[in-house]
């Protein structure tokens, strides 16, 4: 007979070893999913043990001298992590090959992901003491990172040359100083910029914009563009939180206050006016319905933009090349700093470190991946396949040396970048502690509670920025000491 | 094989033995017994204990800390069951789950059932028909599907081409806070492989006697269903609710990648997911494992429900017998 039919006993024991599993799907602090070391690096690395530098130097206690590295016997095995879209992947894949070329005792392990996949690894590493020797920092995060003290401070590999920064500009390296020790090494410079399609333009008839463009005058262009070239004005993102922050960066204010306890603006007006306007682009069809871009999840390599059916734009710098690539190289366009509302003091946008590689504190072998970042930076061979991806280079000479070699997008790129820096905003100080819950990923609180909300006309601009206060400044709050 | 029979006689030698001595410690022999015995049931032993009893009690400490994964746990006592009951999303995550699970359990149950019946014949090939309609479970839970799903439901995708094949409106299926939880829901019924196996095995447990006494006596087929198979089957329909049922609370990478992180407007934030985001997101694993916890307490409170129910529609044969 069957086992249902007598054996109700049976079931009663499946429920709960399916319950109990259930309990285990809690967050615990052991990792998962462990990412398995390689067992390589596994095997070397007791062997590896007796030239390693302390594990975390004191600015005082120079590290122990390793040795020199073309000439390291050992082998030695790194991990390295980076977030990014598949133009990244590409190219950085093609660097440490390059790298291991020139150090065949080194290999390079990597890991890639997309940005909320990314941190989230990342936390679970940091939190199972399994984090790879190089990760990829952000601006953002990097204070917390820091104050979790899983960050190794590089000046000592800096002081001896590991690390060459002779040919970098003070301001470019400043943003990885922290507490007045450098603990990553930026990557490129970066900035927000709107893309317009100057031959859409033309085609609709539509006059460009003036250089320094309010908000009025964006809203103005996408109508005209909707109404004359039956084309999206805006194409996506308008949804985006940068936009929040670049809003009160022009007026000369921060999102945060100085000390993190709430919010840093007094108007919320602004931010209701911005939603305002993105809601009736909305639906004049100048900008896409928020419903339609949650539909598709347009990126920068498949967006509206890309297939020609909107006219501008905006994505940071350092993903233009990867846009333009995609939208293709003959594409006529204007790079513009971010519109900026009424009344305005400074630019929307600020000069940001694109990103860092940090060297984690629990590294084995922190000098072999200094070797790598002074590699990634300094190499003019290494950034002619990076080509500034990551934003513009911070070696001049590596920027001089990479110039023969740039494309359309990225020549662009760089002029922009340079134009941008006069009227950018001076750069904010890193997120406060919690603030990953009021903004930075789809699923923070500005976003999920009040953008979306007001895009599907569910909650008006007014109650949403009153809200948007409110429940910030109960998060924020909790930082008071 | 020597060994086995020695215990058994050690065995009944301690059954000879007053209650009252029982306790006296173990031979020398029986130890390493014993010792050979959990060795060789260690590899699940050590699996449970890390994978699973480990991470279990350890989040029940966490749901009473603060805890951000770097620095050590800080002790809060209830404030995270405190903060579920303001929190606005956490109730639209309820409300989620609590949709989603009363539309797509009884969709995919009523599913499996339908197909069990066609597929217990005897026909030739009906094996291959079995493994067929099986095959979406085998891929169940998996980001390829999820993938697959939001093609399918995308706004220039599959659904939509056969939409304005038949001249109907295009429709944003993930975009519309009315019908996103629909394409999860649609899913789960799409997944009907293993309670349906379940069902034909059981089905084939009813013996064909009964139909053909019910012939005999006229019954058609829809009275065969009513009055032989659903009640004949009602162990198994319950087996297979109670199951699903958690299943149901438990659902998460549909929903973070169908419907883009629990979009629109957290109309499909299915619990653990909304979990997920908290704890490795924003990096409160205390009120994650809090969040946890209460799940648990839920989905066991359910499963009491339906055993209490299943006293009034559930027949077991045995039973009947007494």
């Amino acid at each position: 007979m069957s086992v249902f039919l007598k054996h109700r006993a049976l079931i009663v024991v499946c429920v709960i070893a399916l319950a109990l599993c259930i309990a285990a799907c809690a967050p615990a602090p052991t990792p998962v999913p462990p990412t398995p070391v390689p067992p390589t690096q596994a095997a070397a690395a007791p062997a590896t043990k007796a030239p390693e530098p302390t594990k975390a130097p004191e600015p005082t206690k120079a590290p122990a001298p390793t040795t020199a590295p073309t000439a390291a016997p050992q082998p030695v095995e790194l991990r390295i992590a980076w977030w990014g879209s598949q133009n990244r992947h590409d190219r950085t894949i093609k660097v440490i090959e390059l790298f291991q070329k020139k150090y065949p005792n080194i290999k390079i392990a990597y890991d890639f992901a997309l940005w909320d996949d990314y941190w989230v690894k990342m936390n679970t590493q940091a939190a199972g003491n399994n984090l790879p020797d190089i990760m990829q920092q952000d601006y953002a995060q990097i204070a917390s990172w820091v104050s979790k003290k899983q960050l190794l401070a590089l000046d000592p590999y800096i002081a001896d040359g590991t690390i060459n920064l002779k040919n970098v500009a003070e301001a470019s390296i400043k943003g990885g100083i922290l507490d007045g020790k450098n603990y990553a090494i930026n990557l490129g410079n970066n900035t927000l910029a709107y893309i317009l399609d100057v031959d859409a333009f033309k085609k609709a008839g539509v006059d460009l914009p003036s250089d320094k463009w309010t908000w009025a005058d964006f809203e103005k262009t996408a109508l005209a563009l909707r109404e004359k070239g039956n084309i999206y004005g805006a194409d996506n993102s308008l949804y985006n939180w940068e936009y929040w922050r670049g809003l009160y960066l022009a007026m000369g204010q921060n999102i945060w206050s100085a000390d993190g306890t709430q919010l840093g603006y007094t108007d919320d007006k602004i931010f209701a006016d911005f939603l305002k306007m993105a809601v009736r682009l909305q639906q004049a069809k100048a900008a896409p319905m928020r419903a339609e871009e949650i539909a598709a999840k347009w990126n920068v390599e498949n967006n509206l933009f890309v297939k020609g059916q909107a006219a501008m734009t905006w994505y940071w710098t350092n993903q233009i090349v990867a846009l333009l690539n995609a939208a293709g190289e003959n594409r006529n366009v204007k790079l513009m700093t971010l519109p900026v509302p009424a009344g305005a003091k400074a630019g929307a946008h600020y000069m940001k470190p694109s990103m860092f590689f940090s060297v984690t504190a629990n590294s084995k072998h922190p000098k072999e991946a200094a070797m790598f970042i002074d590699f990634f930076t300094n190499s003019v061979e290494a950034n002619e396949i990076l080509l500034a991806e990551r934003g513009v280079p911070i070696s001049s000479a590596v920027r001089d040396g990479i110039k023969p070699k740039l494309g359309k997008a990225q020549v662009t790129m760089f002029d922009f970048v340079a134009i941008a820096e006069k009227t950018a905003a001076p750069i904010p100080p890193p997120d406060p502690p919690g603030s990953s819950e009021i903004s930075g990923s789809d699923a923070s609180l500005i976003v999920t509670k009040i953008i979306e909300p007001v895009y599907y006309g569910k909650l008006s601009a007014d109650d949403a920025v009153a809200q948007l206060r409110k429940e910030a400044n109960a998060i924020l709050a909790k930082n008071k000491k | 094989m020597n060994n086995s029979v020695e215990l058994a006689r050690s065995r009944s030698r301690r059954a000879a033995q007053p209650a009252a001595r029982r306790r006296v410690a173990l031979s020398r022999r029986e130890l390493s017994n014993h010792l050979s015995g959990y060795l060789f049931i260690s590899p699940w032993l050590i699996g449970f204990f890390v994978f699973t009893l480990i991470p279990i009690l350890a989040s029940f400490y966490l749901a009473f800390t603060r805890y951000d994964t770097m620095s050590a746990p800080v002790w809060s006592g209830t404030e995270n069951f405190e903060k579920m009951i303001e929190d606005t999303r956490y109730w639209s995550s309820v409300r989620a789950t609590l949709y989603y699970v009363m539309a797509a359990i009884p969709l995919r149950l009523i599913f499996a059932l339908a197909v069990a019946m066609l597929l217990n014949s005897d026909r030739r090939g009906v094996g291959i028909y079995r493994a067929m309609f099986y095959a979406p479970s085998i891929v169940g839970g998996s980001v390829a599907v999820a993938v697959m799903w939001r093609q399918v439901f995308g706004t220039e995708g599959l659904v939509n081409f056969f939409l304005a094949l038949v001249g109907a409106p295009r429709v944003v299926w993930l975009g519309d806070p009315a019908t996103a939880i629909w394409t999860l829901i649609i899913l789960a019924a799409w997944q009907f492989g293993s309670p349906m196996l379940i069902f034909l095995a059981g089905l084939r447990q009813i013996p064909a006697q009964l139909y053909e006494a019910a012939a005999i006596d006229g019954a058609g087929r829809v009275a065969k269903f009513f009055s032989i198979t659903l009640p004949m089957l009602s162990p198994v329909v319950f087996f297979n609710l109670v199951m699903q049922t958690i299943n149901g609370f438990i659902a998460f990478t549909q929903a973070l990648i169908v419907t883009d992180n629990g979009r629109p407007l957290d109309t499909t934030l299915l619990y653990v997911l909304y979990i997920y985001q908290r704890a490795f997101q924003n990096l409160q694993m205390g009120y994650g494992a809090a969040m946890a916890w209460v799940l648990l307490g839920v989905i066991a409170f359910v499963t009491w429900l339906l055993f209490k129910s299943s006293s009034r529609w559930v027949f077991y044969e045995s039973k009947e017998g007494e």
